[in-house]
């Protein structure tokens, strides 16, 4: 069984709130909460290392590939679709692109934004041939529940456990009223945990507008939030 | 939720369709390479190599070397990827399209202008036959290098056609340039210049589609 390396709103949410309650005060200093650090991220490392050998032909380590990125590439694809199906569906189209691909994989490349850019482009796709199809995203079931492994693995307090749940909830209700391009770049460096850098990559945007982006998500999140974020 | 039964579909999935390893890659990549060269290097001897016309030799060297700077610089800028597998921005590949034909204009004119009578009108030559011949040149590279980067680029695949059809049409001006004694600026900008700008405009028409990443390919 791979581990869930899933990143729920529970998990990041304290630290990002601790750091809009510091933005109050100082506006005009804001910095966006720190994304995982790509060097040090071992399951970004495994994704790389397990690349590189399927890339030589070691056909083993698309087994080792799948661990290391089909949790992120999931939760992200669930979170866009909000449709489980078509989140299984997508995952697999993605895994076989990168399967396709290995033959290109460029020695000391970064697979993750790659990943994900290709996850992204094929979900712009399956929108793009559904348009006329009946909708079948749902907004009540969104993929921002917990699972049951979350829920189990969490051992803080039940109230707390709550409150962070209702917080995380209002958020994702307030992101989805975010515009797209500023939602997806605030998701990209906080849930799925891409650098600044890498997001830009695959948004096809500069780093400088991928962080403004992100930033004005962040800023129209708190204050959205501001009451939930002070009580946490 | 991953649940185990979605892991075995898709590994099944990729264990029954065959993908070249990168070891497996290098064959056709190095066939493609060559024949990008060769192609236009042999329709440049059939249609009669290199002419001189009223050209001083050190012109034609001199344009001939600052075209090919010109032409190498779009291709590794377009074609080249850089450490990463996202390949150049946007912006990069955009700049690149655009100050390829410019500065391959620009360099003619400058080289041309210090020996006399070189810019002088051809009404004979309006640039047609080099339009033609450009496009000729530039057709299998421009088809070659678009084969190499089939269906791999998730986020900017206009712009990378684009700038592809460019850099392809920079190599063919290089050959064309040795051919074509004309310096006449318009001559330049209708048989020299246009085919590039054809030819990036039609990487960028057909760039989604075969060079970008498509669910159901």
């Amino acid at each position: 069984m791979p581990s869930l390396r899933v990143i729920h709103p529970s998990t990041w949410l304290p630290v990002e709130m601790g750091l809009l309650g510091e933005k109050r005060r100082r506006p005009r200093e804001q910095a966006l909460p720190a994304p995982l650090d790509e060097a040090r991220d071992p399951e970004r490392e495994r994704a790389n290392a397990a690349m590189e050998r399927y890339a030589r032909g070691e056909d083993r380590a698309f087994s080792e590939l799948y661990d290391a990125l089909a949790p992120r590439l999931h939760h992200y694809l669930l979170r866009a679709s909000r449709d489980p199906s078509r989140a299984d569906d997508l995952l697999q189209q993605t895994m076989l692109r990168i399967h396709h691909a290995r033959g290109r994989f460029i020695v000391g490349a970064e697979v993750l934004p790659w990943a994900f850019a290709i996850a992204r482009r094929l979900f712009i796709d399956s929108i793009r041939r559904r348009r006329n199809e009946s909708r079948t995203i749902s907004l009540e079931t969104g993929g921002h529940e917990a699972s049951p492994v979350d829920v189990a693995a969490d051992q803080r307090p039940a109230d707390e456990l709550l409150d962070s749940q209702r917080l995380g909830s209002a958020i994702d209700v307030q992101l989805a009223r975010l515009p797209e391009s500023h939602r997806m770049a605030f998701e990209l460096i906080q849930k799925d945990g891409l650098s600044i850098r890498e997001a830009a990559e695959v948004l096809g945007a500069t780093p400088g507008a991928v962080k403004l982006r992100a930033h004005r998500a962040y800023v129209a999140l708190r204050l959205a939030l501001g009451d939930l974020a002070d009580r946490h | 939720m991953l649940t185990p039964d979605l892991k075995h579909r898709i590994l099944a999935a990729a264990a029954s369709e065959a993908s070249p390893t990168r070891r497996h890659r290098v064959v056709g990549t190095a066939i493609r390479a060559v024949s990008a060269l060769a192609v236009p290097l042999l329709l440049f001897a059939l249609v009669g190599g290199a002419g001189l016309g009223p050209r001083p030799l050190g012109l034609v060297a001199i344009t001939a070397l600052g075209t090919l700077a010109i032409a190498a610089w779009a291709l590794l800028e377009g074609f080249g990827r850089g450490p990463s597998m996202l390949g150049r921005s946007r912006g990069r590949l955009l700049a690149t399209a655009a100050l390829v034909p410019v500065a391959f204009l620009v360099w003619k004119v400058i080289a041309s202008s210090g020996v006399p009578h070189m810019m002088d009108p051809w009404p004979a030559r309006p640039g047609l036959r080099c339009f033609g011949v450009t496009v000729l040149f530039a057709a299998w590279p421009f088809v070659a290098l678009a084969w190499e980067r089939w269906g791999s680029d998730p986020v900017h695949p206009r712009v990378l056609g684009l700038a592809l059809g460019v850099g392809a049409g920079g190599g063919a001006a290089v050959l064309v340039d040795l051919w074509c004694p004309v310096g006449h600026v318009p001559h330049l900008l209708i048989g020299h210049v246009a085919p590039m700008l054809l030819l990036g405009s039609l990487g960028a028409l057909v760039g989604a589609r075969v060079l970008g990443v498509r669910l159901g390919r």
